[in-house]
C-alpha cells in the first residue's frame, strides 16, 4: 500500500517489510494476551512502566490526537542518582566507579538501560538511567486494526512486558529494529 | 574571489586580495595570525546589516534550511555579479548559482578562509566591536531556538491557570461583598432584601438611595423595573428598619462602590479568559466551553501535561478524594469531576449522564491533543465533536421513549400475557396456581400408593431448592436468604396447606429477585463488548 503524503511528523516510519513484521508481531501480542489497544489504555502502560514498544498508524486524521505517545515514551526514568563531591578528580574517580558500578549491576541483554551523567552547576552530578520506550509508525490504521483482531481501525496499540512469553526474543528483535530507524 | 560570511549583524561580502595563497590550506592560519596580515589577505567589500531581530531571524532560519532570504539575494545581485563566490554551505551554493547565475565555490580552502576570517572578525569589519557582537550574537540565539522549538508567547497556558484561579476568587470574593451589603443595610431597610433579588441591582439601589427616606423622591427607572420600583417606594414608606447616620451611610456607599467595580473588572477578566482560551485551546473552548476547559488545564498542571493524560483521568479530574474514598471503601468510583459542569452533561437525563460524561471526556481528550500538539488554530475538530456527543445525547433519549412505549403496546396481546405467565412475573399467577394445588392436596387419600407420590413429590422439591442454592451462590444477599428459609422450613409439616403456600408466594419472590440479576449480567456483558470494541 503506497500512501500518498504521509505526515511527516510520523517519525520514524516504518517500511513495507518493517510493516509487516511488526503486524504480525501485533497479531501475535494479541493472541497471547498481551497488548493493550487504543491510544488511552496505551497511554495508561506508559505511565505504568509496563510497555515494551507503541505502534502508532501514520493515516490517523488529525495526527495530533496520538502524538503524545512519542513524548511519554521518551520520558521514562528509570534511576536517578545525585552525587556530592569536592574536588575535581574525586568527582572523576567517583564518576567512573558509579559508571562502572551501575554497568556491572544493570547493564545486561535483558535491560538494555542508558546511562547519562549530568554536571550541576555545584560541583555535583547526577547519575540518570533512562530507558526509552521504541514506538514506530505504520503506514496504514486498518491493518493495524486487522493485525488486534478489531472490525474498526486501530490507531496506537502498545505491547505489554511479559518475562514468561515466548514473545520475548521476537520483542527483542523488534525493537532492536525500531531503534534502528532512528540511526 | 569574494567570500561570503554570516554574522550576526548581517552579511559580509569580502575579497580575496592574494589568491595565490590559497594553495597551501595548512598555512592559511599564518596569514590570519595578525590584524596587518588579515588585511592584506582579504578586503571588505560591502556589509548588509540586518534592521531588527526578527529580519535577522527570519534570514538565519532560511539559512538553516540551505535557501537564501529575500535580502541576501538583493545584497548578492547588488555585489557579486560577474565574479566566483566562496560560500560556507554547498547546498547554499547550489542555490544560489541556480537562481542568481553566480559561481560558487566551496573547498577546504574556503573553510580555512572562514576561520581565519572568524578569528580577525572585529578587526576587519570597522562597524563591529566586541562589545556589540556579544548581545547581537546572544539575542539571535534566542530567537532562533525560540524559533525551532516553535514556542510562542500566545501559547503560555500560564495566563490561564492564573486567570482561572483569580476568576474563581473573585467569585467568592464578590459573593461574600454583597452578602455584607445586604446584612448591613438591612439593619435600616430589611425589607429591600426581598424586594430586589439580584446582587448587582441591590448595590445600585442603595448607593442610589441613601437613606430610606430619599426613596420617594429618586428615579430609579435605570436600574429597576417599573413594578419592583413602586414596590421599594411603598416598602420605604412602612419600613421597620432602624435609623442610620450620614457617616454610616457613608461606609455603605463605598462597599457598595467595591460590589460594583468588583463586578465589573471580573466580567473583563471573563472576556479576556474567553479570548486566550479561544487562542490557546480553541478545539477544548467548543467542546466543553470556556471555565470548564480553563479548569480543566489548571488541574491537569499545562496543557501539554493534560495531552498526556488518558480519556478516564479526564472524565474524573476534581473528583479525586472521592474517587479515593470509593477505592478504599470498595464502594462505586465517581462518574465525572470537572466536566460535570459542561453543557451537554448539564442537557442529559440523570441515568445517562454517567454515559454521556465518559464519551465526553474521550472526545475531549482529543481535542485536548490537537490543541497542544497541533499547529493550526482552528476549532473544526471540536464543533465535529460536540455535533457527535449532541446526537449521541439525542439517541439515548430517545431510546428510552421508545421502550416504554413498545412494552405499553405488548400488554394487551394474549400471547404476550402467555409468555408473562410462563416467566412468572407479576401478581396475578399465585392465587390461581395456588388454588389447584390447595384442591389437589384435599382429594389426596391415605394409602399405599399415595404415600410414594408424596415422597417423589418431596424429592422433586429437594431437587428444585439444589438448583435454587446454585443459582444464588453468585450472589451473597440470595445466599442469606435461601439460609433464613431453610431455617423457617424445617419446622413446618408437609400436610399444612397454608405453609405450602407460604413456601410458593417465597419462591416466586426467589424468582422475582432472580429476573434483575440476570438483566444486570447481560448489561455487564454489554458493557464488556463495548469496551473491547
Amino acid at each position: 500500500m503506497t500512501v500518498e503524503g504521509v505526515n511527516p511528523k510520523a517519525y520514524p516510519l516504518a517500511d513495507s517489510q518493517l510493516s509487516i513484521t511488526i503486524l504480525d508481531l501485533v497479531q501475535q501480542a494479541t493472541n497471547y494476551k498481551q497488548l493493550k489497544k487504543g491510544a488511552n489504555e496505551a497511554t495508561k502502560t506508559l505511565n505504568r512502566g509496563i510497555s515494551e514498544f507503541i505502534v502508532m498508524a501514520a493515516d490517523t486524521e488529525p495526527l495530533e490526537i496520538l502524538l503524545h505517545l512519542p513524548l511519554l515514551a521518551e520520558d521514562k526514568v528509570f534511576e536517578f542518582l545525585l552525587i556530592v563531591s569536592l574536588s575535581y578528580e574525586s568527582q572523576l574517580v567517583v564518576s567512573l566507579a558509579l559508571a562502572s558500578f551501575t554497568g556491572f549491576t544493570w547493564v545486561s541483554s535483558s535491560y538494555d538501560k542508558k546511562i547519562r551523567l549530568y554536571w550541576l552547576l555545584d560541583s555535583s552530578f547526577e547519575i540518570v538511567i533512562v530507558d526509552n520506550v521504541p514506538y514506530v509508525f505504520v503506514p496504514s490504521k486498518q491493518a493495524l486494526g486487522r493485525a488486534c483482531d478489531v472490525t474498526r481501525p486501530v490507531i496506537a496499540c502498545s505491547v505489554t512486558s511479559n518475562e514468561a512469553s515466548q514473545l520475548k526474543s521476537q520483542i527483542q528483535h523488534l525493537k532492536d529494529a525500531i531503534e534502528k530507524l532512528l540511526i | 574571489m569574494l567570500i561570503l560570511f554570516e554574522t550576526p549583524g548581517g552579511f559580509a561580502i569580502f575579497k580575496v586580495l592574494n589568491e595565490g595563497k590559497l594553495s597551501n590550506v595548512e598555512d592559511l592560519g599564518n596569514e590570519f595570525s595578525t590584524a596587518k596580515l588579515a588585511r592584506k589577505m582579504v578586503k571588505l567589500v560591502a556589509f548588509d546589516k540586518f534592521d531588527n531581530t526578527a529580519e535577522a531571524l527570519e534570514a538565519v532560519a532560511k539559512l538553516l534550511e540551505g535557501t537564501p532570504s529575500k535580502g541576501l539575494r538583493k545584497f548578492l545581485k547588488a555585489n557579486c555579479v560577474g565574479e566566483t563566490l566562496a560560500v560556507a554551505d554547498s547546498k547554499l551554493g547550489n542555490i544560489i548559482k541556480e537562481k542568481l547565475k553566480i559561481v560558487c565555490v566551496h573547498n577546504n580552502a574556503v573553510m580555512e578562509l572562514l576561520r581565519g576570517i572568524r578569528s580577525q572578525l572585529t578587526e576587519l569589519i570597522s562597524g563591529l566591536g566586541d562589545q556589540d557582537l556579544g548581545p547581537m550574537s546572544l539575542g539571535l540565539s534566542h530567537s532562533l531556538a525560540r524559533y525551532k522549538l516553535k514556542f510562542s508567547s500566545d501559547k503560555v497556558d500560564t495566563m490561564i491557570i492564573q486567570a482561572i484561579g483569580l476568576l474563581d476568587d473573585l467569585d467568592k470574593e464578590l459573593n461574600t461583598y454583597a452578602m455584607r451589603v445586604r446584612e448591613w443595610f438591612g439593619w435600616h431597610f430589611p425589607e429591600l432584601a426581598k424586594i430586589v433579588q439580584d446582587n448587582i441591582l441591590y448595590a445600585k439601589a442603595v448607593k442610589l438611595m441613601g437613606n430610606r427616606i430619599n426613596a420617594a423622591k429618586l428615579d430609579f427607572s435605570e436600574i429597576l423595573a417599573d413594578e419592583i420600583e413602586a414596590e421599594l417606594k411603598e416598602a420605604a414608606v412602612i419600613s421597620m428598619g432602624t435609623e442610620v447616620s450620614d457617616l454610616d451611610l457613608l461606609h455603605i456607599r463605598e462597599l457598595c462602590d467595591q460590589v460594583l467595580s468588583l463586578a465589573e473588572y471580573r466580567a473583563q477578566l471573563y472576556d479576556y479568559l474567553k479570548s486566550r482560551m479561544n487562542t490557546i485551546a480553541p478545539n477544548l473552548t467548543a467542546l466543553v466551553g470556556e471555565l470548564v476547559g480553563a479548569r480543566l488545564i489548571s488541574h491537569g498542571g499545562s496543557l501539554l501535561n493534560l495531552a498526556k493524560q488518558p480519556g478516564s483521568t479526564v472524565q474524573i479530574l476534581g473528583a479525586e478524594k472521592a474517587l479515593f474514598r470509593a477505592l478504599k471503601t470498595k464502594h462505586a468510583t465517581p462518574k465525572y469531576g470537572l466536566i460535570f459542569h459542561a453543557s451537554v452533561v448539564g442537557q442529559a437525563a440523570p441515568k445517562n449522564k454517567g454515559k454521556i460524561s465518559r464519551s465526553l471526556a474521550a472526545k475531549s481528550v482529543l481535542a485536548i491533543r490537537c490543541d497542544a500538539l497541533g499547529d493550526s488554530q482552528d476549532n473544526t475538530m471540536g464543533v465535529e465533536n460536540r455535533l457527535k456527543l449532541e446526537a449521541r445525547l439525542r439517541t439515548l433519549e430517545g431510546k428510552d421513549l421508545g421502550r416504554l412505549s413498545g412494552s405499553a403496546k405488548g400488554k394487551p396481546k394474549i400471547e404476550v400475557y402467555d409468555k408473562d405467565k410462563k416467566k412468572g412475573s407479576g401478581g396475578l399467577i399465585t392465587p390461581a396456581k395456588t388454588y389447584n394445588t390447595a384442591a389437589d392436596s384435599l382429594l389426596q387419600t391415605p394409602t399405599v400408593d399415595s404415600e410414594n407420590g408424596v415422597k417423589e413429590k418431596k424429592d422433586k422439591k429437594k431437587k428444585k431448592k439444589a438448583d435454587d442454592e446454585e443459582e444464588a451462590k453468585t450472589e451473597e444477599p440470595s445466599k442469606k436468604k435461601s439460609n433464613k428459609k431453610k431455617t423457617e422450613a424445617e419446622p413446618e409439616t408437609a400436610e399444612e396447606p397454608a405453609k405450602k403456600e407460604k413456601k410458593k408466594k417465597r419462591k416466586h419472590e426467589e424468582e422475582e429477585t432472580e429476573m434483575p440479576a440476570k438483566k444486570k449480567e447481560k448489561s455487564e456483558k454489554k458493557k464488556k463488548k463495548k469496551t473491547e470494541v
